[in-house]
Protein backbone atom coordinates (compact mmCIF):
# COMPACT_ATOMS: atom_id res chain seq x y z
CA UNK A 1 0.00 0.00 0.00
CA UNK A 2 1.45 3.61 -0.12
CA UNK A 3 3.58 4.72 2.75
CA UNK A 4 0.73 7.76 3.14
CA UNK A 5 1.95 11.89 4.15
CA UNK A 6 5.28 12.55 5.30
CA UNK A 7 6.98 15.05 7.15
CA UNK A 8 9.99 15.64 4.78
CA UNK A 9 12.49 18.23 6.30
CA UNK A 10 16.37 19.42 4.96
CA UNK A 11 18.35 18.76 8.45
CA UNK A 12 21.32 20.87 7.20
CA UNK A 13 22.29 22.15 3.97
CA UNK A 14 26.33 22.50 3.78
CA UNK A 15 28.40 24.74 1.27
CA UNK A 16 31.33 21.93 0.48
CA UNK A 17 33.82 23.92 -0.31
CA UNK A 18 33.53 26.71 2.77
CA UNK A 19 31.57 24.32 5.45
CA UNK A 20 29.41 27.30 6.16
CA UNK A 21 25.39 25.59 6.83
CA UNK A 22 23.27 27.76 5.00
CA UNK A 23 19.74 25.94 6.50
CA UNK A 24 18.84 24.27 9.39
CA UNK A 25 15.52 22.17 9.72
CA UNK A 26 13.50 23.92 7.01
CA UNK A 27 10.55 21.52 5.95
CA UNK A 28 9.42 20.39 2.32
CA UNK A 29 6.10 21.75 1.16
CA UNK A 30 3.86 18.86 0.42
CA UNK A 31 2.83 19.29 -3.65
CA UNK A 32 0.86 15.73 -3.79
CA UNK A 33 1.25 12.23 -2.05
CA UNK A 34 4.85 11.43 -2.88
CA UNK A 35 6.41 14.91 -4.28
CA UNK A 36 8.15 17.25 -1.97
CA UNK A 37 9.17 20.70 -2.73
CA UNK A 38 12.11 23.34 -1.18
CA UNK A 39 12.56 26.34 -1.92
CA UNK A 40 16.49 26.57 -1.75
CA UNK A 41 16.97 29.93 -3.55
CA UNK A 42 15.01 31.30 -0.96
CA UNK A 43 18.20 31.41 1.54
CA UNK A 44 20.28 32.56 -1.19
CA UNK A 45 22.99 30.38 -1.33
CA UNK A 46 26.65 31.33 -2.37
CA UNK A 47 27.13 29.96 -5.96
CA UNK A 48 28.72 26.55 -5.37
CA UNK A 49 28.39 23.25 -4.65
CA UNK A 50 26.10 21.94 -1.35
CA UNK A 51 25.23 18.60 0.30
CA UNK A 52 21.73 18.58 1.88
CA UNK A 53 21.07 16.42 3.88
CA UNK A 54 17.06 15.41 4.28
CA UNK A 55 14.83 12.94 6.83
CA UNK A 56 11.58 12.13 6.80
CA UNK A 57 9.27 10.85 8.93
CA UNK A 58 5.80 9.24 8.28
CA UNK A 59 2.92 10.06 9.95
CA UNK A 60 2.63 6.34 11.19
CA UNK A 61 5.03 4.44 12.40
CA UNK A 62 5.91 1.67 10.54
CA UNK A 63 8.87 -0.54 11.62
CA UNK A 64 9.95 -1.62 7.69
CA UNK A 65 10.89 1.67 6.24
CA UNK A 66 14.40 2.34 5.83
CA UNK A 67 16.46 5.37 4.72
CA UNK A 68 14.66 7.68 6.49
CA UNK A 69 17.32 9.78 8.01
CA UNK A 70 20.90 11.16 6.59
CA UNK A 71 20.03 10.95 2.36
CA UNK A 72 22.52 13.16 1.21
CA UNK A 73 21.44 15.04 -2.43
CA UNK A 74 24.10 17.06 -3.77
CA UNK A 75 22.66 20.69 -5.35
CA UNK A 76 24.83 22.71 -7.33
CA UNK A 77 24.19 26.77 -7.16
CA UNK A 78 25.04 28.54 -10.46
CA UNK A 79 25.55 32.29 -10.74
CA UNK A 80 26.25 34.47 -13.57
CA UNK A 81 29.22 36.15 -13.61
CA UNK A 82 30.53 39.89 -14.76
CA UNK A 83 34.18 41.18 -15.89
CA UNK A 84 35.40 44.18 -15.02
CA UNK A 85 38.59 46.49 -14.85
CA UNK A 86 39.81 45.22 -18.24
CA UNK A 87 43.63 46.47 -18.91
CA UNK A 88 45.61 45.28 -21.62
CA UNK A 89 48.90 46.61 -22.15
CA UNK A 90 52.54 45.99 -23.53
CA UNK A 91 55.25 46.65 -21.60
CA UNK A 92 59.11 45.84 -21.57
CA UNK A 93 60.22 42.50 -20.39
CA UNK A 94 62.16 43.23 -17.11
CA UNK A 95 58.68 45.41 -15.88
CA UNK A 96 56.19 44.34 -13.79
CA UNK A 97 53.29 46.51 -14.99
CA UNK A 98 52.88 48.45 -17.96
CA UNK A 99 53.75 52.10 -18.47
CA UNK A 100 50.50 53.15 -20.80
CA UNK A 101 47.14 50.45 -20.57
CA UNK A 102 44.31 50.52 -22.22
CA UNK A 103 41.10 49.90 -20.79
CA UNK A 104 38.27 47.77 -22.46
CA UNK A 105 34.70 47.34 -21.46
CA UNK A 106 32.73 44.14 -22.22
CA UNK A 107 31.81 43.24 -24.67
CA UNK A 108 33.58 45.89 -26.55
CA UNK A 109 36.92 45.92 -28.16
CA UNK A 110 40.40 48.05 -28.07
CA UNK A 111 40.06 50.66 -30.67
CA UNK A 112 44.02 50.71 -31.10
CA UNK A 113 46.47 47.65 -32.57
CA UNK A 114 48.93 46.80 -30.07
CA UNK A 115 52.75 46.29 -31.07
CA UNK A 116 54.86 43.86 -29.42
CA UNK A 117 58.19 43.40 -29.95
CA UNK A 118 60.25 39.99 -28.98
CA UNK A 119 61.91 41.51 -26.27
CA UNK A 120 58.52 42.84 -25.04
CA UNK A 121 55.46 41.06 -22.99
CA UNK A 122 51.77 41.63 -22.95
CA UNK A 123 49.57 42.09 -20.17
CA UNK A 124 46.22 41.53 -19.49
CA UNK A 125 44.34 42.40 -16.21
CA UNK A 126 40.99 41.48 -15.36
CA UNK A 127 38.71 41.32 -12.60
CA UNK A 128 35.91 38.60 -12.32
CA UNK A 129 32.79 39.66 -9.95
CA UNK A 130 29.53 37.28 -9.11
CA UNK A 131 26.69 39.10 -10.61
CA UNK A 132 24.54 38.35 -7.82
CA UNK A 133 26.28 39.44 -4.85
CA UNK A 134 29.20 41.47 -6.68
CA UNK A 135 31.49 39.43 -4.72
CA UNK A 136 34.68 38.57 -6.58
CA UNK A 137 35.12 35.64 -7.47
CA UNK A 138 37.84 33.36 -10.37
CA UNK A 139 37.13 30.86 -12.31
CA UNK A 140 39.03 27.69 -13.24
CA UNK A 141 39.04 28.08 -17.13
CA UNK A 142 40.23 31.84 -17.57
CA UNK A 143 42.34 31.38 -21.22
CA UNK A 144 43.83 34.17 -23.46
CA UNK A 145 43.72 32.80 -27.37
CA UNK A 146 45.85 34.61 -29.83
CA UNK A 147 45.11 33.67 -33.46
CA UNK A 148 46.89 34.43 -36.32
CA UNK A 149 44.68 36.38 -38.81
CA UNK A 150 46.64 34.34 -41.74
CA UNK A 151 46.92 31.19 -41.05
CA UNK A 152 44.49 30.84 -38.28
CA UNK A 153 47.00 29.20 -36.03
CA UNK A 154 45.34 29.74 -32.35
CA UNK A 155 47.96 29.68 -29.68
CA UNK A 156 46.20 29.43 -25.89
CA UNK A 157 47.80 30.86 -22.35
CA UNK A 158 46.33 30.59 -18.83
CA UNK A 159 45.67 33.26 -16.49
CA UNK A 160 47.01 33.08 -13.08
CA UNK A 161 44.46 31.98 -11.05
CA UNK A 162 45.24 34.13 -8.27
CA UNK A 163 46.02 37.61 -9.67
CA UNK A 164 43.74 37.20 -12.52
CA UNK A 165 46.47 38.27 -14.73
CA UNK A 166 48.20 37.70 -18.14
CA UNK A 167 51.97 37.66 -18.00
CA UNK A 168 53.07 36.91 -21.99
CA UNK A 169 56.49 37.13 -22.87
CA UNK A 170 56.68 37.50 -26.29
CA UNK A 171 60.01 36.26 -26.68
CA UNK A 172 60.16 32.65 -25.04
CA UNK A 173 56.86 31.73 -26.20
CA UNK A 174 57.82 32.16 -29.46
CA UNK A 175 58.17 29.17 -30.20
CA UNK A 176 54.67 28.21 -30.19
CA UNK A 177 54.03 31.11 -32.13
CA UNK A 178 56.12 29.17 -34.82
CA UNK A 179 58.14 32.83 -35.20
CA UNK A 180 55.42 33.69 -37.52
CA UNK A 181 55.05 37.73 -36.71
CA UNK A 182 51.91 39.36 -38.00
CA UNK A 183 49.11 40.46 -37.17
CA UNK A 184 47.41 38.34 -34.18
CA UNK A 185 43.77 38.74 -32.66
CA UNK A 186 43.38 38.28 -28.43
CA UNK A 187 39.91 36.27 -27.14
CA UNK A 188 39.51 36.41 -23.21
CA UNK A 189 38.23 33.06 -22.82
CA UNK A 190 36.00 32.64 -19.29
CA UNK A 191 34.62 29.42 -17.81
CA UNK A 192 33.73 27.64 -14.66
CA UNK A 193 31.22 24.87 -13.29
CA UNK A 194 29.12 27.88 -11.42
CA UNK A 195 29.20 30.29 -14.42
CA UNK A 196 26.02 30.42 -16.13
CA UNK A 197 27.15 32.34 -19.13
CA UNK A 198 30.84 31.51 -20.61
CA UNK A 199 32.07 33.65 -22.72
CA UNK A 200 34.71 33.94 -25.67
CA UNK A 201 35.45 37.57 -26.12
CA UNK A 202 37.48 39.78 -28.34
CA UNK A 203 39.67 42.10 -26.72
CA UNK A 204 41.52 43.34 -29.74
CA UNK A 205 44.37 43.00 -31.89
CA UNK A 206 48.27 42.91 -31.55
CA UNK A 207 50.83 42.92 -33.65
CA UNK A 208 53.96 40.43 -33.16
CA UNK A 209 57.23 41.11 -34.12
CA UNK A 210 59.64 38.23 -34.10
CA UNK A 211 63.61 38.33 -35.13
CA UNK A 212 63.95 37.50 -38.75
CA UNK A 213 65.57 34.59 -40.16
CA UNK A 214 63.46 32.04 -38.06
CA UNK A 215 61.87 29.50 -40.47
CA UNK A 216 58.29 29.18 -39.28
CA UNK A 217 57.65 25.19 -38.89
CA UNK A 218 54.93 24.53 -40.66
CA UNK A 219 54.60 21.16 -38.98
CA UNK A 220 52.25 20.76 -36.23
CA UNK A 221 50.46 23.83 -37.64
CA UNK A 222 47.54 21.14 -39.33
CA UNK A 223 47.28 18.97 -36.84
CA UNK A 224 44.37 17.03 -38.02
CA UNK A 225 45.72 16.65 -41.95
CA UNK A 226 46.77 13.15 -43.11
CA UNK A 227 50.01 12.49 -41.75
CA UNK A 228 52.74 10.89 -43.52
CA UNK A 229 52.45 7.05 -44.32
CA UNK A 230 54.53 5.03 -42.04
CA UNK A 231 56.28 2.22 -44.10
CA UNK A 232 56.94 -0.66 -41.59
CA UNK A 233 59.59 -2.85 -42.10
CA UNK A 234 59.64 -6.12 -40.79
CA UNK A 235 62.13 -7.34 -39.53
CA UNK A 236 64.95 -8.77 -41.96
CA UNK A 237 64.81 -12.75 -41.86
CA UNK A 238 68.42 -13.58 -40.60
CA UNK A 239 70.75 -14.78 -43.41
CA UNK A 240 69.98 -18.56 -43.62
CA UNK A 241 73.38 -20.76 -45.07
CA UNK A 242 72.71 -21.91 -48.56
CA UNK A 243 70.76 -25.04 -49.20
CA UNK A 244 73.20 -26.97 -50.12
CA UNK A 245 75.49 -26.52 -47.08
CA UNK A 246 72.41 -27.27 -45.35
CA UNK A 247 71.90 -30.77 -46.95
CA UNK A 248 75.83 -31.62 -47.14
CA UNK A 249 75.95 -31.26 -43.23
CA UNK A 250 73.15 -32.82 -42.65
CA UNK A 251 74.67 -36.05 -44.81
CA UNK A 252 77.88 -35.31 -43.05
CA UNK A 253 76.28 -35.59 -39.76
CA UNK A 254 74.48 -38.92 -40.10
CA UNK A 255 77.57 -40.11 -41.94
CA UNK A 256 79.19 -41.19 -38.19
CA UNK A 257 76.50 -43.44 -38.32
CA UNK A 258 77.65 -45.88 -40.96
CA UNK A 259 81.16 -45.78 -39.08
CA UNK A 260 79.06 -47.32 -35.98
CA UNK A 261 77.98 -50.13 -37.68
CA UNK A 262 81.49 -50.50 -39.42
CA UNK A 263 83.03 -50.31 -36.22
CA UNK A 264 80.54 -52.35 -34.45
CA UNK A 265 80.78 -55.28 -37.18
CA UNK A 266 84.36 -55.20 -36.88
CA UNK A 267 83.77 -55.46 -32.84
CA UNK A 268 81.80 -58.26 -33.76
CA UNK A 269 78.85 -57.60 -32.30
CA UNK A 270 76.25 -60.33 -31.39
CA UNK A 271 73.00 -60.34 -33.38
CA UNK A 272 72.98 -64.10 -33.63
CA UNK A 273 72.53 -63.74 -29.61
CA UNK A 274 69.19 -61.90 -29.65
CA UNK A 275 66.80 -63.72 -27.58
CA UNK A 276 63.37 -64.37 -29.81
CA UNK A 277 61.02 -64.15 -27.22
CA UNK A 278 58.32 -61.72 -26.82
CA UNK A 279 59.86 -59.73 -23.69
CA UNK A 280 62.64 -58.98 -26.67
CA UNK A 281 60.68 -58.31 -29.13
CA UNK A 282 58.41 -56.59 -27.28
CA UNK A 283 60.89 -54.20 -25.50
CA UNK A 284 62.38 -53.14 -28.79
CA UNK A 285 59.14 -52.50 -30.48
CA UNK A 286 57.94 -50.17 -27.77
CA UNK A 287 61.04 -48.48 -27.75
CA UNK A 288 61.44 -48.32 -31.87
CA UNK A 289 57.80 -46.77 -30.79
CA UNK A 290 58.47 -44.10 -28.05
CA UNK A 291 61.27 -42.43 -30.73
CA UNK A 292 58.53 -42.68 -33.59
CA UNK A 293 56.23 -40.95 -31.03
CA UNK A 294 58.92 -38.30 -30.62
CA UNK A 295 58.98 -38.04 -34.26
CA UNK A 296 55.24 -37.03 -34.34
CA UNK A 297 55.84 -34.79 -31.01
CA UNK A 298 58.34 -32.77 -33.75
CA UNK A 299 56.38 -32.61 -36.75
CA UNK A 300 52.61 -32.09 -34.94
CA UNK A 301 51.37 -33.21 -31.55
CA UNK A 302 51.80 -30.79 -28.72
CA UNK A 303 53.66 -31.70 -25.41
CA UNK A 304 50.55 -32.80 -23.56
CA UNK A 305 49.53 -35.48 -25.67
CA UNK A 306 52.90 -36.39 -26.46
CA UNK A 307 53.60 -37.28 -22.56
CA UNK A 308 50.12 -38.85 -22.60
CA UNK A 309 51.02 -41.13 -24.83
CA UNK A 310 54.59 -41.56 -23.83
CA UNK A 311 52.95 -42.52 -20.36
CA UNK A 312 51.12 -45.11 -21.89
CA UNK A 313 53.70 -46.04 -24.10
CA UNK A 314 56.31 -46.45 -20.53
CA UNK A 315 54.36 -49.25 -19.17
CA UNK A 316 54.94 -52.22 -21.51
CA UNK A 317 58.18 -50.89 -22.65
CA UNK A 318 59.06 -51.00 -18.68
CA UNK A 319 57.47 -54.40 -18.22
CA UNK A 320 59.23 -55.88 -21.39
CA UNK A 321 62.45 -54.49 -20.34
CA UNK A 322 62.67 -55.53 -17.09
CA UNK A 323 61.52 -59.54 -18.09
CA UNK A 324 64.17 -59.05 -20.66
CA UNK A 325 67.11 -57.94 -18.82
CA UNK A 326 66.04 -60.46 -15.46
CA UNK A 327 66.17 -62.53 -18.38
CA UNK A 328 69.51 -61.85 -19.83
CA UNK A 329 70.53 -62.21 -15.91
CA UNK A 330 69.86 -65.30 -15.11
CA UNK A 331 71.08 -66.42 -18.25
CA UNK A 332 74.54 -64.78 -17.48
CA UNK A 333 74.41 -65.76 -13.81
CA UNK A 334 73.73 -69.60 -14.70
CA UNK A 335 76.79 -68.92 -17.01
CA UNK A 336 78.95 -67.59 -14.69
CA UNK A 337 77.75 -70.40 -12.26
CA UNK A 338 78.87 -72.94 -15.02
CA UNK B 1 94.10 -52.85 -11.54
CA UNK B 2 97.13 -55.21 -13.14
CA UNK B 3 96.49 -54.07 -16.88
CA UNK B 4 96.31 -50.53 -15.81
CA UNK B 5 99.75 -51.12 -13.99
CA UNK B 6 101.61 -52.57 -16.93
CA UNK B 7 100.70 -49.55 -19.00
CA UNK B 8 101.63 -47.21 -16.75
CA UNK B 9 104.95 -49.28 -15.92
CA UNK B 10 105.57 -49.21 -19.68
CA UNK B 11 105.35 -45.42 -20.08
CA UNK B 12 108.21 -44.73 -16.99
CA UNK B 13 110.10 -46.76 -18.31
CA UNK B 14 110.74 -45.32 -21.56
CA UNK B 15 110.03 -41.89 -21.82
CA UNK B 16 112.23 -41.10 -24.68
CA UNK B 17 110.14 -42.87 -27.21
CA UNK B 18 108.20 -40.54 -29.30
CA UNK B 19 104.51 -39.83 -29.08
CA UNK B 20 103.48 -42.30 -32.44
CA UNK B 21 105.06 -45.58 -30.60
CA UNK B 22 103.52 -44.61 -26.99
CA UNK B 23 100.26 -44.60 -28.73
CA UNK B 24 100.90 -47.41 -31.10
CA UNK B 25 101.46 -49.78 -27.70
CA UNK B 26 98.15 -47.96 -26.11
CA UNK B 27 96.41 -49.10 -29.16
CA UNK B 28 97.69 -52.32 -28.60
CA UNK B 29 96.81 -52.78 -25.07
CA UNK B 30 93.32 -51.40 -25.39
CA UNK B 31 92.32 -53.61 -27.98
CA UNK B 32 93.83 -57.06 -26.03
CA UNK B 33 92.65 -56.22 -23.11
CA UNK B 34 89.13 -54.71 -23.01
CA UNK B 35 86.08 -56.74 -23.28
CA UNK B 36 83.92 -57.03 -26.36
CA UNK B 37 81.20 -55.32 -24.59
CA UNK B 38 83.21 -52.81 -23.65
CA UNK B 39 84.76 -51.90 -27.10
CA UNK B 40 80.67 -51.83 -28.26
CA UNK B 41 80.25 -48.93 -26.05
CA UNK B 42 83.49 -46.96 -27.21
CA UNK B 43 82.58 -47.84 -30.79
CA UNK B 44 79.33 -46.12 -30.16
CA UNK B 45 81.64 -43.13 -27.81
CA UNK B 46 83.54 -42.42 -30.92
CA UNK B 47 80.20 -42.11 -33.13
CA UNK B 48 79.03 -39.63 -30.86
CA UNK B 49 81.63 -38.04 -30.40
CA UNK B 50 82.29 -37.85 -34.42
CA UNK B 51 78.30 -36.43 -34.69
CA UNK B 52 78.75 -33.43 -31.90
CA UNK B 53 81.89 -32.59 -33.53
CA UNK B 54 80.38 -31.97 -36.78
CA UNK B 55 77.40 -30.42 -35.86
CA UNK B 56 79.67 -27.66 -33.86
CA UNK B 57 81.88 -27.20 -36.89
CA UNK B 58 78.66 -26.96 -38.71
CA UNK B 59 77.52 -23.87 -36.13
CA UNK B 60 80.96 -22.38 -36.24
CA UNK B 61 80.82 -22.42 -40.00
CA UNK B 62 77.31 -21.08 -40.31
CA UNK B 63 76.69 -19.05 -37.65
CA UNK B 64 74.40 -20.14 -34.95
CA UNK B 65 70.53 -19.20 -36.56
CA UNK B 66 68.26 -21.38 -35.24
CA UNK B 67 69.80 -21.33 -32.12
CA UNK B 68 67.63 -23.56 -30.16
CA UNK B 69 68.22 -26.09 -33.33
CA UNK B 70 71.84 -25.96 -32.51
CA UNK B 71 71.92 -26.17 -28.82
CA UNK B 72 69.20 -28.91 -28.77
CA UNK B 73 71.22 -31.01 -30.74
CA UNK B 74 74.39 -30.57 -29.90
CA UNK B 75 73.32 -30.95 -26.04
CA UNK B 76 71.48 -34.95 -27.25
CA UNK B 77 75.02 -35.25 -28.63
CA UNK B 78 76.99 -34.68 -25.24
CA UNK B 79 74.38 -35.79 -23.05
CA UNK B 80 74.43 -39.10 -25.16
CA UNK B 81 78.28 -39.18 -24.66
CA UNK B 82 77.64 -38.64 -20.50
CA UNK B 83 74.97 -41.37 -20.74
CA UNK B 84 77.33 -43.64 -22.78
CA UNK B 85 80.41 -43.57 -20.29
CA UNK B 86 78.38 -43.85 -17.36
CA UNK B 87 77.19 -47.04 -18.79
CA UNK B 88 80.65 -48.00 -19.57
CA UNK B 89 81.88 -47.47 -16.02
CA UNK B 90 79.12 -49.43 -14.34
CA UNK B 91 79.40 -52.10 -16.91
CA UNK B 92 83.38 -52.56 -16.47
CA UNK B 93 83.85 -55.58 -14.54
CA UNK B 94 86.51 -53.95 -13.48
CA UNK B 95 84.50 -51.36 -11.47
CA UNK B 96 82.37 -53.82 -9.58
CA UNK B 97 83.20 -52.73 -6.29
CA UNK B 98 82.66 -48.98 -6.94
CA UNK B 99 78.87 -49.61 -8.08
CA UNK B 100 77.69 -52.49 -5.52
CA UNK B 101 74.34 -53.51 -6.11
CA UNK B 102 74.18 -52.54 -9.83
CA UNK B 103 73.87 -55.24 -12.29
CA UNK B 104 74.81 -54.52 -15.72
CA UNK B 105 71.31 -55.07 -16.58
CA UNK B 106 70.65 -52.47 -13.88
CA UNK B 107 72.96 -49.86 -15.77
CA UNK B 108 71.88 -50.54 -19.22
CA UNK B 109 67.93 -50.11 -18.04
CA UNK B 110 69.42 -46.96 -16.71
CA UNK B 111 71.10 -46.14 -19.41
CA UNK B 112 67.90 -46.60 -21.67
CA UNK B 113 65.07 -44.64 -19.36
CA UNK B 114 67.48 -41.74 -19.43
CA UNK B 115 67.88 -41.46 -23.21
CA UNK B 116 63.95 -41.40 -23.13
CA UNK B 117 63.84 -38.63 -20.94
CA UNK B 118 66.82 -36.72 -22.75
CA UNK B 119 65.03 -37.12 -26.14
CA UNK B 120 62.02 -35.87 -25.27
CA UNK B 121 63.32 -32.51 -24.42
CA UNK B 122 66.09 -32.46 -27.19
CA UNK B 123 62.66 -32.82 -29.10
CA UNK B 124 60.71 -30.84 -27.75
CA UNK B 125 63.30 -27.95 -28.01
CA UNK B 126 64.38 -28.67 -31.52
CA UNK B 127 61.42 -26.37 -32.57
Amino acid sequence: GSIGSLTVTADSAKHISSEAIVLSKKPFTSKDSSTYELNFMQAKPVRGFYKIIISAKPSKEDKKLLGLTGAEVEVKVTTQVSIENVEIGVADKDQTTAARTTKVQYPGKASTVFEADYHQKIIVKFQLKDKADGTKMSAHQTFLKLTNQKTNQEIIFVADAASNKFDLDIGSSAGQFGHLSGKYSMELIIGDAVIENPFSWALGEVNLNFPEGQTPKDKGLDRYAKKPEIKHLFREPEKRPAAVVSTVFTFLVLAPVLILVLLWMKIGVNVSNFPMSLSAVGFHLCLAAIFGLYYLYWVELNMFQTVRYLGLLALPTFIFGNRLLSGIASKRKGEKKV
Amino acid sequence: MSKRGDTSAALKSAPSENLVSVLKKFYDEYMTSTSKRLKIVDAYLVYILFTGVIQFVYCALVGTFPFNSFLSGFISTVGSFVLAVCLRLQVNPQNKTDFVGISPERAFADFIFAHVILHLVVINFIG
